[in-house]
């Protein structure tokens, strides 16, 4: 299991329902978190198998940026 | 692919609420096939794109991830309309130029037939008014043609083609016929004036037709354009089309409620004529339902949307009056079908002329088969079947509005004299339309002027939809308010004030006296029952510890009403009253008027139904109403009547309007229609015994027996004698005399 972090463009909660079903839908994707508090917005994604490409392409889908900050474990 | 290709619009976006969701519908955009360049403004919630897909294709891209796209495109109605109106533009146009140049061809052709020159001179005039202004009637005719079908246009398009080509010929080439004996005859006044006359008809026609779409333009105009949002974040004034389902909305007094909804806060008096044709304003307060295009008087209020767009009431309104204003049958198809026999019959019988006499006319066959084919086309011009029913319309429209009835067209006259059913709408129709304070009773030794200048002058302060009869009561009785020292209007139960001098006074419902005890004398306790028997609405006027005076305030019966509907019922028509009003207020006005057949509290779709309902059991129906209310009803109708003094848009709708709103005109237009229609069937009569009698003889079905051969000369002359006929029997309606 992975865990990736992204600062993302996303801003406020309007922002966060267009990425929730393309994440949520994903199999790729375990767990993910939106940090909207955060000035980089961050989101927190586990997933088993993803990388951190493919993900920012799930988000890219919805017309929003994320880029990897960190690789946890 | 070249950029000027790319198509460029602006779209208005929904689903944004931050500057990120805007970047995100741009380069959700911009991740679309086809799309080149997407820039979204936030500001007013729209996104420019170039492209070139198809809208449905953008929107799709945009729903998938959450936001919406509102692609109406080109108002279709509003293309539609200005097609209509170039269409327009174009054919008074070609009526203009069309008769500019007759008229000279027809002075030559009737007063200097034997000048040389005027042939020529008739010549260069035709052929613009035959083959530029009249090339629609042979682009027609020849579409029909190719189906194997004939109406008015080929008729029109084989006379008039063939009377130029004839008399081109004998301008050219006269020797033709000199050397045979003949004398060569011209006939381009006839071409020219047919397709003058006929252009002139349409153009009626077609003027008639565009005031119908602009009844609908007007429902549009009720619409309101921008509303004001509640949002977290304060007010704010956004386009109509951004609002969706369970948005908060502000409405301030004046203002047009913009979409269907419940209202969540505040109270305030609404406006509602449009949709339910009650001159007086509903209060409306926390969980009542609003409606889009009605007005906010009083108060402001906030109010929750629940049906958007197209689902409104008032959109839905649109919808059904544009259904039925499309779904009325052309004027012209009668005359289309008779046509439809005419020509073919005429065409054959000249073949066959021709051919008989091409095998018996021995010497001078060909010339004489020529001239007798010819003859039988001639003297079988349409020029009167034309005039038949466009000439008795007009004087019948004509004599309509001498009479104060306007008549939008000549399929509104036809279909008058069927009518067996007429239903009207109670309020403005049958009623004057507002209420009106009917009677007054005052307790004994009061002094009634004095106190009414006090009533008055708290009515003058008061906010209720009932003040407006008051004070034009007292007005109208010459009075002058008094002063009051004050003033409180008690929320839902009646106003109270203070004069001078120190006397308290109240005004208001029953409730309030017994409230505040005040002491109900039984005269005029005894007078307010009978008139609520009577669903007058009954107002109590208190004094210090006594009521001092009781109103009736009522819509008022019109002067005319009742006889208008005794002699409607004399006529065998069936009167049935429509209304939005209450049950008891209706069964009171239409036992006054003598209606037995009513039904109460209708919405205006409703009243369209009842519409529907009595056509569904064969009967012919007129629809008498005055309201925007009543126009979905008025356009189902068979025959659709409003009230002069009603809103533009019943009007516009209206087949027939009623200038003083006098209901006893209604027998007036019915019979005015009985008259026109009978007029229109003798013309008819007239424009076919000339031919009946005409073409035979123009077929040479005389010469075995008499040697008499009809000259195509004596050809249009039968033909113009019929003419005038017809025109004579048409300006005979004018002196009859409507009672």
């Amino acid at each position: 299991m992975n865990t990736y972090i992204f600062s993302t463009n996303l801003q406020c909660t309007n922002c966060r329902s267009k990425v929730q079903p393309l994440l949520d839908k994903n199999d790729k994707v375990s767990d993910w978190q939106l940090d909207l508090k955060h000035p980089d917005r961050l989101l927190t994604v586990k997933s088993p198998s993803a990388t951190p490409e493919e993900i920012s392409k799930i988000i890219a889908r919805a017309g929003f940026q994320a880029q990897l900050q960190e690789k946890v474990q | 692919m070249s950029r000027t290709n790319h198509k460029k619009q602006i779209f208005p976006v929904s689903g944004m609420s931050c500057a990120a969701c805007a970047s995100s519908v741009e380069s959700v955009l911009e991740q679309t096939e086809g799309v080149h360049k997407a820039e979204v403004n936030f500001a007013d919630h729209s996104v420019q794109v170039e492209y070139d897909t198809t809208d449905e294709e953008l929107r799709a891209a945009l729903q998938a991830v959450g936001y919406d796209l509102i692609t109406e495109g080109e108002d279709p109605f509003e293309q539609q309309k200005e097609e209509k109106q170039a269409a327009y533009v174009a054919l008074q146009l070609k009526t203009l130029g069309a008769a500019l140049l007759t008229l000279p061809v027809f002075i030559l052709g009737m007063f200097f037939m034997s000048w040389e020159p005027g042939r020529w001179i008739s010549l260069l005039l035709s052929v613009p008014v035959v083959f530029y202004f009249g090339r629609q009637f042979f682009i027609q005719a020849a579409k029909q043609a190719r189906r194997a079908q004939a109406n008015m246009d080929s008729l029109v398009a084989l006379s008039t083609g063939i009377a130029f080509i004839f008399s081109a010929f004998n301008t050219i080439y006269p020797e033709f016929w000199t050397s045979r004996g003949f004398q060569p005859h011209v006939y381009y006044e006839a071409a020219t004036v047919i397709i003058t006359f006929i252009l002139a008809g349409r153009l009626l026609e077609e003027r008639a037709k565009s005031q119908t779409t602009s009844a609908l333009k007007k429902l549009m105009g009720l619409q309101a354009e921008t509303l004001t949002l509640i949002t977290d974040s304060g007010d704010e004034q956004v386009p109509i089309d951004r609002v969706q389902v369970g948005d908060d909305i502000r409405v301030k007094p004046g203002e047009k409620i913009p979409v269907d909804g419940r209202v969540t806060e505040g109270q305030s008096y609404i406006d509602e004529s449009m949709i339910s044709g009650e001159p007086e304003p509903v209060k409306k307060g926390s969980g009542d339902t609003v409606f889009a295009g009605t007005i906010n008087q009083t108060g402001s209020f906030e109010f929750r949307a629940e049906k958007v767009g197209r689902a409104t009431l008032l959109s839905q309104i649109i919808a059904r009056v544009k259904a039925a204003q499309g779904s009325k049958a052309p004027v012209q198809k009668l005359v289309d079908k008779i046509a439809g026999i005419f020509v073919p019959t005429v065409i054959l019988i000249s073949i066959i002329t021709f051919v008989v006499w091409m095998s018996v006319g021995g010497e001078a066959a060909f010339s004489r088969a020529l001239m007798t084919a010819i003859s039988v086309l001639v003297v079988a011009c349409p020029c009167a079947l034309g005039l038949a029913t466009p000439t008795a319309i007009m004087v019948g429209i004509g004599k309509g509005a001498e009479n104060q009835i306007l008549i939008q067209d000549a399929q509104s006259l036809q279909t008058a004299r069927n009518i067996d059913t007429l239903i009207l709408d109670k309020t403005g129709t049958i009623t004057e339309g507002r209420p009106t304070v009917s009677q007054i009773v005052w307790a004994k030794s009061t002094d009634a002027n004095h106190l009414l200048a006090v009533l008055m002058a708290m009515e003058a302060r008061s906010e209720h939809p009932l003040a407006q009869a008051i004070l034009r009561y007292c007005s109208e009785k010459g009075i002058t308010p008094a002063a009051l020292s004050s003033f409180d209007s008690l929320t839902g139960e009646g106003i109270t004030a203070e004069t001078e001098v120190g006397n308290r006074f109240w005004v208001g419902k029953k409730a309030l006296m017994e409230q505040k005890e005040l002491q109900l004398p039984t005269d005029l306790s005894e007078k307010a029952k009978s008139w609520q028997a009577k669903a007058r609405t009954v107002v109590y006027f208190g004094h210090d510890n006594q009521v001092i005076a009781v109103l009736a305030i009522a819509d008022r019966i019109k002067e005319h009403s009742t006889r208008a509907i005794a002699q409607l019922q004399h006529m065998g028509i069936e009167i049935i009253m429509l209304t939005g009003d209450q049950e008891d207020t209706a069964r009171a006005v239409s036992q006054e008027v003598g209606i037995t057949t009513f039904r109460a509290g209708l919405m205006p779709d409703e009243k369209a139904e009842e519409v529907m309902r009595w056509q569904q059991n064969g009967r012919k129906v007129a629809m008498v109403g005055d309201g925007i209310n009543d126009s979905e009803a008025l356009a189902r109708a068979d025959l659709s009547i409003a009230m002069g003094h009603g809103s533009d848009i019943a009007m516009d709708v209206a087949d027939i309007t009623l200038v003083t709103s006098d209901l006893r005109h209604i027998p007036k237009a019915l019979k005015l229609s009985q008259l026109t229609v009978r007029g229109i069937y003798q013309n008819l009569f007239w424009a076919f015994i000339y031919n009946l009698i005409g073409i035979p003889i123009a077929a040479g079905l005389l010469y075995p027996f008499t040697g008499f051969l009809l000259d195509p000369m004596l050809a249009a002359g039968a033909m113009a004698l019929s003419s005038v006929s017809v025109v004579l029997n048409s300006l005979r309606l004018k002196n009859i005399q409507l009672k």
